[in-house]
């Protein structure tokens, strides 16, 4: 009986205690104190530490370091001024994150586009050409500069430059061949987009994609034989 | 070959009665299926998050358990003095060592194959298919683990666990970071100490030739990631340290 009393104590003690500290943990939040910072963004380590520091556990980290920069550009997107400074973190987590695993492909992706969404173009152009210049064999970060230049800088030349990159790569998807004469057409160069669709055209059984090129082609005035 | 074999399953019987590896093993386990979690806010990279992360993990509790139970694999016979009824039986010392060694590699073989599997039923559930290259890293794993090991009795020959513990784990620091320090000597160093760093270079275990989860999780081809040399590397620096670990517990007294 007396140790049944006294586990209740036990457990009463321990109840009150943990609801005590909960309590305590909400009434700590939003409190500054010494050593607290607004943004613990402002104090990244190094690239060249991280890797020493990792001890060999590089891609763990860059892992840990994608995550964060995600998470980086979900909270400033409740920034609501359109500050200079907002986003202003996120190439230098990317970077970090990249430096720490070069082959990490989905991040310079999805980290090429954070910073086109957020229109840091400067940016995010030399993101994906230090994609390039680590993967020169993935089509991805040609592609995803092609894309850049085309759709967003309008700079048809430089799209034009990286499609015809992507499009020597293995795995790249089927619709850059058909996007390279359209590039050159727009560039002025009508007769290499000619021959290109015509050799596209002779080279595929694909009815729809003969289609395409047939409407392409009739439309410059050229007749398939 | 009996009486090593005796001692090695005697050794595997001690360390699965350990309460210590249960712990380590589950909290292993339960840190591999958080990497789930992980995998769901890292935007697209979910896959490639799941594995590197679990590997790692792999790694990481691989290397304690080796660590720990390793350092007082020797110790604590003497410790208890059973290690009096054992030599003054008809058995050689280096038997001894071996089999307490292979008892230990086996209770690490049997964690890391849990671990692994474990890992992969994750990928299967989250993929849909049973990804069988992560063996390859593991099988690498293990392979770094048998060396960290063989350090980890060395120590336990002739020093206390807790130094044991803080000479192993800075011996795992210096073998995954001593392909930078060669890089650092050769471009910061002078000639007297680049020849002193290239001789500890080729001394001491080179742990970051074992270390290809980044290679598999990024589909580099198996026949580039798993090389004959470093298997033939890390065998022979296994037979180096339990020989080293044999001449100093031969000497030993145990009177």
């Amino acid at each position: 009986m007396k140790m049944k009393k006294i586990s209740v104590l036990w457990a009463s003690l321990f109840s009150l205690a943990l609801v005590g500290s909960v309590l305590a943990a909400r009434g700590l939040e939003g409190r500054g104190g010494v050593g607290r910072i607004a943004d613990d963004s402002l104090y990244l380590p190094s690239a060249t530490f991280l890797r020493y520091a990792s001890l060999g556990y590089r891609t763990v980290l860059a892992d840990l370091m994608w995550i964060r920069a995600t998470q980086y550009f979900g909270g400033q997107l409740e920034v609501r001024k359109a500050a200079p400074e907002k986003h202003r973190f996120l190439y230098p987590l990317l970077d970090l994150t990249v430096s720490l695993d070069p082959h990490f492909i989905g991040a310079y992706r999805f980290g090429g586009l954070l910073l086109t969404v957020v229109k840091r173009y400067e940016q995010a152009v030399a993101f994906y050409e230090k994609g390039y210049a680590a993967n020169p064999g993935d089509w991805e970060n040609p592609h995803d500069l092609g894309r850049l230049y085309y759709l967003e800088l309008k700079d048809n030349e430089k799209a034009l430059h990286w499609w015809k990159i992507a499009n020597d790569l293995p795995g790249r998807p089927d619709y850059i061949p058909r996007f390279v004469p359209l590039l050159y057409l727009e560039t002025g160069q009508r007769e290499i987009a000619v021959e290109l669709w015509l050799e596209m055209y002779r080279s595929t059984d694909n009815e729809w994609l003969r289609g395409v090129i047939r409407g392409r082609l009739e439309k410059l005035g050229v007749e398939i034989q | 070959m009996s009486k090593i074999s005796a001692i090695t399953l005697n050794t595997f019987k001690e360390a699965v009665r350990d309460r210590i590896l249960y712990a380590i093993l589950a909290f292993a386990i339960a840190m591999i299926g958080s990497t789930f979690i992980l995998a769901t806010i890292g935007v697209g990279s979910g896959p490639k998050i799941i594995r590197d992360i679990g590997l790692g993990f792999i790694s990481i509790f691989g290397t304690l358990i080796a660590v720990f139970i390793g350092i007082g694999l020797v110790h604590k016979e003497i410790d208890r003095r059973t290690i009096y009824t054992i030599v003054s039986k008809p058995i050689h010392r280096f038997q001894f060592i071996l089999g307490k060694y292979l008892g230990l590699i086996l209770t690490l073989f049997v964690n890391v194959t849990i671990m692994t599997w474990a890992l992969m039923g994750l990928i299967f559930i989250g993929e849909g298919f049973w990804d069988f290259r992560l063996l390859a890293a593991s099988g690498m794993i293990l392979l770094e683990l048998m060396v960290v090991t063989g350090i980890a009795v060395l120590f336990s020959a002739f020093s206390t666990p807790a130094l044991s513990a803080i000479f192993t784990l800075s011996f795992f620091a210096i073998g995954r970071l001593l392909d930078d320090l060669r890089l650092f000597g050769e471009h910061y160093a002078g000639p007297v100490g680049r020849a002193v760093i290239r001789t500890f270079y080729y001394l001491l275990p080179n742990l970051g030739r074992f270390n290809v989860s980044a290679e598999v999780v990024h589909g580099v081809p198996l026949g580039e990631v798993v090389s004959g040399v470093t298997i033939l590397y890390g065998s022979l620096y296994v037979v180096a340290l339990l020989a080293l670990t044999s001449l100093i517990f031969q000497n030993r007294d145990f009177r």
